[in-house]
């Protein structure tokens, strides 16, 4: 295998399929990415065996073959490098050269026929996704992803597809958070499918570059392509829960409150609701106050001005939910329902953002 | 308020059991030729100079070859225990456990039916009835009656008449004062200061300055003053037990056991006590007595035997190599949160896995509550149980 190639494209596409790099080291082939040189470009892959990337660049390839490098070391490698042609050939059987300009680097390979064949994906179903609203919604709901690995289930993102509606959920079981969009073209079949919270988070951010994001489902897994990248990921099986039963519908209590204000109140109240103390929420009048004391350390709290209705009430939550909550939206105002300190509180976007934002409380 | 406190508590239970055995020296826990310490010495072994705490091959040295060595059923001292707290309880609305073998009881006059001391020779009565004995104080203090009980073992009952507390302490030798141990006895000593009398005299600047911290404190209660009430149960800080193995363990299936084993048990405990706790300890001496102990602190508060074990056991890999030899084990539950409790969002839904097993861990509870904690475990517990192993409280 002998190529050149711009150090920019290549550092940019190493990027990419870093992030399936695999950290377990009993399989040093998966922390390698296989770079393939056919006609006038190369592939490049990674997998740990739970995500698979695939990248293509345009490149001048004197001589085809392919062989597995280091991930992260070829990844520092070519940053390091001066903005210039990047020349990669093997050497001999488990070695390849770079240079580039005067520097120079010799890097142990491993064979290719020991890497893992790409998954080979046949999406039953596909559908286009614009990057820009998948990365909105994918920011308003991740926060609520679960990081327990003992939930499976709940360390992913339910997308929902009816008609031109894209709806992702996500809860970590002490809060959940729903946001929607519509989509440019109707889906025909109504669509259910979990996704590694992981990956969907890393899809918007790898897309960048491209204007939408095409998404394949298929039985076990679900591909993701956009610009000259294919992103494979398992699904998550099993029943997420049925979050149109868990979110109430109304309450007892209803305010409207600008977001900013209420995230840079709760955001100060916060530093005094250390050691899991609470933060309290307090509706009357035409009044929230939020709270928080710390034993042996101080109290702290602030009133704003709110629109409400309903009866008073006093509810407690953990701060950096409340918190989370809030920062995930870009809503001018948002409303506040609740009807009991025992039952979950309820953000919800005033205008169309489709944004809701469920938090258990805490029994003070 | 009384000091109930039993004499010499496991081993009469044994002699109790073991009527051929009464009248010899017996000595509870370790063996002559192993590792171990007395957890328990009959009055007949005390008198060769064997206590409770002392290595078992010391205690070897001083017993003479009639003596009788026991591992000790603790099972049956628990049921021992249970039956004289029961006792305890007919006569007290306010009994407060100190130990298995000892507790505080609330007999205000005025507030309860009978004189104390009546109350106090009815407890020494009932307790003769099971077979076994115990030492009564009785006094204004927690602190003066748990003296008094310790002044006329066994079988003795002393009263320290209101107005009398600080002329029955001031004689006594400082080292009889619960909080002041050997270290600081010694230190006390240099200073001059032999006797109770001599730390109530101390102003609360210089008790601090002997004492520590808490030497103010200390001086009052040397001088009869211990305002503490009798409490059902203080409140617990932590829940944790631990495992000693009579030989090191290194295989890997093995330590996750007792791991696992340990956790469902803090598990159990801390359910049957309405606790969860944020922090999860895990504890392990190796081979070479080096000790290692770490904590992880969770999100939320958590009680349930899976949650427990889960963490325990992610703790044990970041800790413990394979095949590394392992002496003891310790897992434990603390950071309770009686102030906040994160409700669960779907822990009311009454399906799915995690109420499945909240379900299976409440019927294990309430079987365990009916017929014993072996009656029911779960799949891939069935470790081993060598008798020689000792099971305690954690530290």
């Amino acid at each position: 295998m002998r190529l050149s190639i711009a150090r920019g494209e290549l550092l940019d596409s190493l990027n990419v399929v870093t992030k399936a790099l695999s950290s377990r080291t009993t399989l040093p082939i998966l922390s390698g990415i296989l770079i393939s040189a056919v006609g006038d470009s190369v592939i490049l892959q990674s997998t740990d065996l739970e995500i698979s990337i695939k990248h293509t660049i345009g490149a001048g390839v004197e001589e085809s073959g392919s062989v597995v490098m280091p991930g992260r070391l070829l990844a520092e490698v070519v940053r390091s490098l001066p903005e210039a042609a990047v020349h990669l050939e093997t050497s001999s059987f488990d070695q390849v050269k770079v240079t580039c300009g005067t520097s120079s680097f010799v890097l142990r390979s491993l064979s290719p026929d020991d890497f893992p064949k790409f998954p080979e994906v046949s999406p039953g179903r596909k559908m286009v996704i614009p990057t820009a609203t998948l990365t909105s919604l994918v920011r308003r709901v991740s926060r609520a992803v679960s990081r327990d690995e003992a939930r499976p289930i709940l360390t992913g993102i339910l997308m929902v597809i009816e008609g031109t509606v894209l709806r992702v959920v996500a809860t970590d079981s002490y809060r959940l958070a729903i946001a929607e969009a519509e989509l440019p073209e109707p889906v025909e079949e109504r669509i259910e499918v979990v996704v590694p919270g992981k990956a969907l988070e890393e899809i918007p951010k790898l897309a960048g570059g491209a204007e939408t994001v095409s998404m394949g489902i298929a039985d076990n897994q679900i591909i993701f392509e956009f610009g000259s990248s294919v992103y494979v990921t398992r699904r998550i099986e099993g029943a997420f829960p049925n979050y149109r039963q868990l979110v109430p519908q109304d309450g007892e209590t209803k305010v409207t409150v600008s977001r900013a204000d209420l995230e840079g109140a709760a955001k100060r109240v916060s530093l005094l609701a250390q050691h899991n103390a609470p933060l309290r929420v307090k509706v009357s009048d035409s009044t929230l106050t939020l709270s928080a004391q710390t034993q042996d350390v101080g109290e702290a709290s602030e009133d704003l001005m709110v629109a409400t209705e309903g009866e008073p009430i006093e509810i407690a939550f953990n701060h950096a939910f409340l918190v989370d909550g809030l920062a995930s939206s870009d809503e001018e105002n948002l409303a506040f329902v609740a009807s009991s300190p025992l039952k979950p509180g309820v953000f919800r976007s005033t205008t169309g953002e489709g944004f809701t934002y469920l938090i258990m409380p805490v029994r003070p | 308020m009384l000091h109930v406190d039993m004499d010499a508590f496991f081993a009469s239970v044994e002699q109790l059991d073991h009527p051929d055995w009464r009248g010899r020296p017996v000595v509870v826990g370790g063996s002559a030729d192993k590792r171990g310490v007395i957890a328990a010495a009959s009055y007949e072994a005390r008198t060769y100079g064997v206590r409770s705490g002392m290595p078992a091959a010391r205690a070897a040295t001083l017993l003479p070859a009639h003596a009788v060595w026991t591992r000790g059923d603790f099972e049956r001292y628990g049921e021992v225990s249970h039956q004289v707290f029961e006792i305890l309880r007919t006569v007290a609305s306010e009994v407060q456990p100190a130990s298995i073998d000892e507790a505080y009881l609330d007999v205000t006059p005025g507030q309860h039916g009978d004189h104390p001391v009546a109350i106090a020779r009815r407890v020494i009565d009932s307790v003769d009835a099971l077979g076994i004995t115990c030492s009564v104080g009785v006094a204004t203090s927690k602190t003066v009656a748990k003296i008094a009980s310790d002044r006329d073992k066994p079988h003795g009952l002393t009263v320290v008449w209101p107005g009398e507390e600080s002329a029955f302490l001031s004689p006594l030798p400082i080292a009889l004062m619960p909080g002041i141990g050997p270290t600081t006895a010694t230190r006390l000593r240099a200073l001059g200061i032999r006797t109770l009398g001599d730390v109530a005299a101390l102003d609360d600047a210089t008790a601090r300055q002997v004492l520590g911290a808490h030497g103010a404190r200390v001086a009052m209660r040397a001088r009869g003053i211990d305002p503490r009430p009798v409490r059902e149960r203080e409140p617990v800080k932590s829940v944790s037990n631990e495992r000693t193995f009579s030989s090191d363990i290194r295989d890997t299936a093995e330590v996750r056991d007792a791991v696992a084993a340990l956790a469902e048990h803090v598990a159990t405990r801390l359910r049957r006590q309405g606790l969860s706790g944020r922090t999860v300890h895990l504890k392990i001496r190796f081979g070479d007595f080096t000790t290692r102990t770490a904590q992880e602190t969770l999100s939320t508060a958590v009680a349930s035997t899976d949650q427990v074990t889960t963490t325990a056991l992610r703790l044990l890999k970041a800790q413990w190599a394979p095949g590394v030899g392992v002496r003891l084990l310790g897992v434990g539950v603390s950071g309770f949160d009686h102030a906040a409790l994160q409700l669960d969002l779907l822990a009311s839904a009454s399906s799915g896995p995690d109420a499945r097993r909240a379900a299976i861990e409440r019927t294990v509870d309430e079987l365990r509550e009916r017929f014993g904690d072996d009656s029911v475990s779960f799949g891939g517990r069935h470790i081993r149980r060598d008798p020689r192993d000792r099971y305690g409280p954690g530290k």
